[in-house]
């Protein structure tokens, strides 16, 4: 009898195994025991004007923007263990029937939020964490992006931010990095957001300020490719570990992100809600965060974006420009890496 | 460095390979003393894969995703040798599947170049070809705007079986088990898989 050669076995053994490796029907419940979200709101700041009022740093929607991401991460696989905002979103009711009230958005209350996720986790370096925020975004005088805590904005009629305060991309980067879990998904709906953004060893062909009349628009992979393909192959080569941290932003690291007063929340934050039951493109019952952020980009280019491109209006803008010479159109951007985590669990 | 140092290696190693079928051809030819005909044959094919990656520096486990690809391919051939063939091909890669701790390997889309050699074996009607090289490719994350690079060696067996067509002599149909490995960052990826196609000669008297 011939002997089938040993290569060829361990060949086929090592695809098959392969093939089925992967774990497939993890239910919600069963994943929230090793998935920790911290949700964090902020649409009042420390100044005297109400949320929302004219000539005001306050915001509308980021508090509801909290509010229902918690609402449903809690019911799609995490253990919302931190819910910080402030506004008039108030209390929401978890999947275990408790009224979990918001606690205020500080820059310490953030810190001991996600410095505490190491409790959680414990010694299990397999366990994830979520970090969400929606609120104000700024750039610092070193140009770094920063994100801009309730306490961060002084209680007199000015409406000036205090520098000192805020949170920059390596300090939340030095903040996570403590932890000992391998998995960190980081998602921002604010200005300037996409300076928290590490592609790795990508090049990303999506401008930091997207826009006909400011960046450009996003260039194809050919494009992008042999434009870069030699610094690209050099960071193959080179061999370093996927980012840290999987970030995804509403907007570049030059622009700023929008609430939406048709949807009542942030217009990026709409869209990565909806995600949750439209971003399921093979029906696994998992969406992955690139699913969601793919599914979110779709929609803020085709609906939001536009709204002014293909609109008179956004020629009139082009011609008055306001101050801030900004085109209300943006992109959301993603972080590099081969690696991609699940955000939400339908099962 | 030390990563340098390995591809410097690699790229080494694949080049003496491609170099050994050139140098046997010409000795080959300088002993009979035979000019062996040079023609070319192009063709096209489609692949299934698996594509199974692991990343041990960042301590990920080794995950499988099914993939597809289509390539154009032209080769010089010299009797039975193979100096050289080029495809360039249009590959598609679906997400892995999900490890206990919900982490997966993204869809990558994109563009590969490999250059290739090898050897045919008579087979009565039929040839087998070994072919062995090197590739380099440019990809995106499907769903996202993240373009990257990356190089890998590539092998393939390949089975030519000669159909008669009055209007296209020389016509074969190709079955073949394409093998790739990839060096994507600290990522390694691994593709087999079936592919199917036809090839046909090109030029005057290339008939095979």
């Amino acid at each position: 009898m011939r002997k089938v050669p040993t290569i060829t076995i361990c060949l086929a053994a090592a695809l098959a195994g392969a093939a089925l490796s992967g774990c497939s029907n993890i239910t919600a419940s069963e994943a929230a025991k090793n998935r920790y979200a911290i949700v964090i709101g902020i649409a009042q700041y420390d100044t005297y004007y109400a949320e929302g009022a004219n000539g005001s740093p306050n915001l509308t929607y980021p508090d509801e923007d909290a509010k229902d991401m918690a609402k449903l991460l809690d019911s799609k696989g995490w253990n919302v263990v931190s819910y910080l905002a402030n506004g008039d979103a108030g209390a929401y009711t978890n999947s275990n029937g408790e009224t979990v009230s918001p606690i205020s958005a500080t820059r310490d209350n953030i810190y001991n939020a996600i410095s505490g996720l190491s409790t959680y986790i414990g010694s299990n370096t397999n366990a994830t964490v979520l970090v969400y925020y929606s609120g104000h975004g700024d750039l610092n005088t070193n140009g770094e992006a920063c994100i801009i805590p309730k306490d961060a904005c002084s209680d007199t009629a000015s409406v000036s931010f205090n520098e000192s305060l805020y949170i920059s991309a390596a300090k939340v980067s030095e903040w996570l990095g403590a932890l000992s879990c391998k998995n960190k998904i980081l998602i921002l709906d604010s200005c300037y957001s996409g300076g928290f953004v590490d592609t790795g060893s990508s090049t990303d062909a999506i401008p930091s300020s997207y826009g006909i009349l400011e960046g450009g628009t996003e260039a194809s992979l050919l494009e992008a490719a042999l434009g870069n393909f030699g610094t690209l192959l050099q960071n193959s080569i080179a061999a370093n570990g996927d980012p840290d941290v999987l970030t995804i932003t509403a907007a570049g690291s030059k622009e700023y992100s929008y609430d939406d007063s048709g949807h009542a929340h942030g217009a990026f934050t709409y869209y990565l809600l909806q995600a949750a039951s439209s971003a399921d493109s093979d029906g696994d019952g998992y969406v992955t965060a690139t699913e969601a952020y793919a599914y979110a980009k779709k929609k803020i280019k085709s609906v939001w974006d536009a709204n002014y491109t293909n609109n008179l209006s956004y020629w009139q803008w082009y011609l008055n420009l306001d101050s801030t010479n900004q085109v209300p159109d943006f992109m959301p951007h993603i972080s590099g890496g081969t690696g991609d985590l699940v955000l939400y669990v339908n099962n | 460095m030390r990563s340098n140092c390995r591809t410097a290696k690699i790229i080494a190693v694949c080049l003496l390979l491609g170099a050994l079928p050139i140098l046997a051809f010409a000795q080959e030819a300088k002993a009979t003393r035979v000019s062996t005909p040079l023609s070319f044959r192009a063709d096209f094919s489609a692949a299934g894969l698996v594509v199974p990656s692991e990343n041990d520096l960042d301590g990920r486990p080794l995950l499988a995703a099914a993939g597809l690809s289509l390539g154009l391919g032209v080769e010089l051939r010299a009797g039975q040798w193979i100096p050289l063939r080029s495809q360039l091909s249009y590959y598609s890669t679906g997400r892995s599947a999900i490890d206990e701790s919900l982490f997966l390997y993204r869809a990558f889309l994109g563009w590969r170049w490999a250059l290739e050699t090898g050897y045919g074996f008579k087979l009565g009607k039929l040839e087998l070809d070994l072919l062995g090289g090197g590739a380099i490719s440019a990809s995106e994350y499907a769903g996202t705007a993240l373009v990257s690079a990356y190089y890998s060696i590539v092998a393939e067996p390949r089975l030519l079986i000669p159909v008669q067509l009055k209007k296209v002599p020389g016509f074969a149909i190709t079955a073949s088990i394409p093998f790739e490995y990839m060096w994507r960052g600290s990522t390694r990826t691994f593709a087999a898989g079936l592919a199917a196609g036809v090839s046909i000669p090109l030029g005057k008297g290339a008939a095979k």
